[in-house]
């Protein structure tokens, strides 16, 4: 059996300030759901924090548990302005290990094209080499139809597009079957629109993602196993997408 | 001259508009030139020949000032486009926020034939959405399917009413050239910069007349202080040429 990698993880999720989530949360819902390997996202900025202690901190966790966990760098680039967000990507990428960059638009209060915050992010993915993962379909700012432009401004960057758009999976769908560097993350929706983005881009740009420990991993895998599609390419959608989209079978060798 | 593209006849939920001779009154009182009818009626009723009937007498009964939408169920398709055309009507608009919304995959088998219909009879083609969670949520995939499939047509958005889905209405502008959108009381900001990033060209006056008052559509898009040309193409100009004069 192929591993089975979860591309949407979080630490630092902050349910009403009660407690903030840690790996080991994260890797219990793993555990029991038969995922092999979760990408981690800090969630820190999302409640006011700063994205930066909370990169190196998901960076660490990947550090020490290669075995079971990868990493993506959140941004909230007007938090501190563009041009410190776009050291930290550097760093990020360059020097703690992350393999992607997440955007959450609406949370953060620019639009998901915005040329200000987001174009310097999308140049910064092409310099890198890396995908951007971007949440999608809640309104203001992170409306599917968003995604057009920037994935026809920058089509040799991979826009991962989050939560098939949530109630926007219809534009999710339209999108990303016109452009062909759109990936879809299967997170936090229906057999429905799962079923939709699988007849608009077919199963190679589908990303298997649970958005783990906000919904059980188990969820959304049992979802993809339920599909009327061949084992070869379920197995596709938990795992094999991520690895080609990440290089991984070239930067890891033989490594689940 | 001001051109209201989106007058009801019967709204099923209101009591004015029952009749053409209260539209031109209210017309008159607000300083509309011509309007665009819609038989409204039919999302409620379903009768869907019969409210257009009474669309194309008005129009008839007064040519200079009315001409009027047709409306149907989006299955009877390209047949009752043609029934439309034959009553002297000027385009089809599709109400999806009232149930009629065919999903992902669907667009291309029941919109784009009647919107390639509309092309053949030289009528416009235009869907309506308020946005009904969570049937569409103010997704914009249907408009930009017709509009890729037909890129030599105009293709009207209608009823973009929800302030938070205009950044994807605008995006939706830019995607597909071929989009036109439709004004009424919506955010100022928003309407400045779809004059700013889309052009006045691609943008039309529609009131839903009586849910909001066409006076105030105007009194709203020339307190905005966009260029006179503007204003005059979003009030009228641009209805004229795409309804032909």
């Amino acid at each position: 059996m192929p591993p089975v990698i979860d591309h949407h993880a979080h630490i630092n999720l902050n349910y009403g300030h009660r407690h903030r989530t840690g790996a080991e949360e994260v890797l219990r819902g793993m555990d029991e759901a038969g995922v092999d390997r979760s990408i981690l996202i800090d969630l820190s900025a999302l409640y006011g924090g700063d994205y930066r202690p909370g990169n190196a901190e998901a960076a660490e966790i990947a550090a020490r548990r290669p075995d079971r966990f990868m990493c993506f760098a959140y941004l909230h680039p007007p938090l501190h302005g563009v041009e410190a967000c776009l050291r930290h990507v550097d760093e990020a990428l360059a020097r703690m290990g992350h393999l992607g960059l997440k955007l959450h638009p609406v949370s953060d209060c620019h639009p998901a094209n915005s040329r200000e915050y987001v174009y310097p992010i999308m140049e910064k993915c092409r310099e890198h080499k890396v995908p951007i993962f971007i949440h999608a379909g809640h309104a203001p700012y992170s409306g599917p139809i968003l995604f057009a432009g920037l994935a026809r401004d920058f089509p040799d960057v991979d826009i991962i597009l989050g939560h098939i758009g949530h109630a926007m999976f219809a534009d999710a769908c339209y999108v990303a079957r016109k452009h062909p560097n759109i990936w879809i993350d299967t997170s936090m929706n229906h057999g429905g629109p799962l079923r939709n983005a699988l007849a608009a881009v077919g199963p190679r740009r589908l990303l298997y993602g649970s958005d783990n420990p906000t919904s059980h991993p188990i969820a959304c895998k049992t979802l993809i196993e339920s599909l009327d599609i061949t084992r070869e390419e379920k197995d596709l959608i938990l795992g094999g997408n991520i690895r080609r989209l990440l290089g991984l079978d070239k930067k890891e060798g033989g490594r689940a | 001259m001001i051109f209201d593209t989106a007058v009801c006849l019967r709204h099923p939920h209101l009591p004015q508009g029952r009749e053409a001779g209260e539209i031109l009154r209210a017309m008159d009182r607000a300083g509309v030139d011509r309007a665009a009818l819609m038989p409204f009626e039919a999302v409620q009723r379903f009768n869907w020949r019969e409210a257009n009937g009474r669309v194309a007498a008005a129009c008839k009964a007064h040519p200079d000032r009315l001409c009027g939408w047709g409306t149907l169920n989006h299955y009877d398709g390209p047949e009752e486009t043609d029934h439309i055309a034959g009553l002297g009507l000027r385009g089809v608009r599709i109400f999806t926020s009232w149930g009629f919304t065919p999903g992902t995959g669907l667009i291309e088998r029941f919109y784009v034939p009647i919107a390639e219909k509309c092309r053949e009879r030289g009528m416009l083609f235009s869907i309506e959405h308020e946005g009904h969670v969570p049937t569409l949520g103010g997704a914009v995939y249907s408009d930009c399917i017709v509009a890729d499939a037909l890129p030599d047509r105009p293709v009207l958005m209608s009823r973009c009413w929800s302030w938070g889905f205009w950044p994807d209405y605008l995006a939706a502008l830019q995607e597909c050239p071929n989009l036109v959108l439709e004004v009424g009381v919506a955010p100022s900001s928003w309407i400045r910069r779809a004059a700013g990033e889309a052009g006045a060209d691609r943008m039309v006056m529609g009131s839903w007349w009586p849910e909001q008052e066409p006076a105030a559509v105007i009194a709203h898009v020339r307190g905005l202080e966009l260029s006179k040309a503007d204003e005059e193409k979003i009030l009228g100009g641009t209805a004229a040429r795409l309804f032909g004069g």
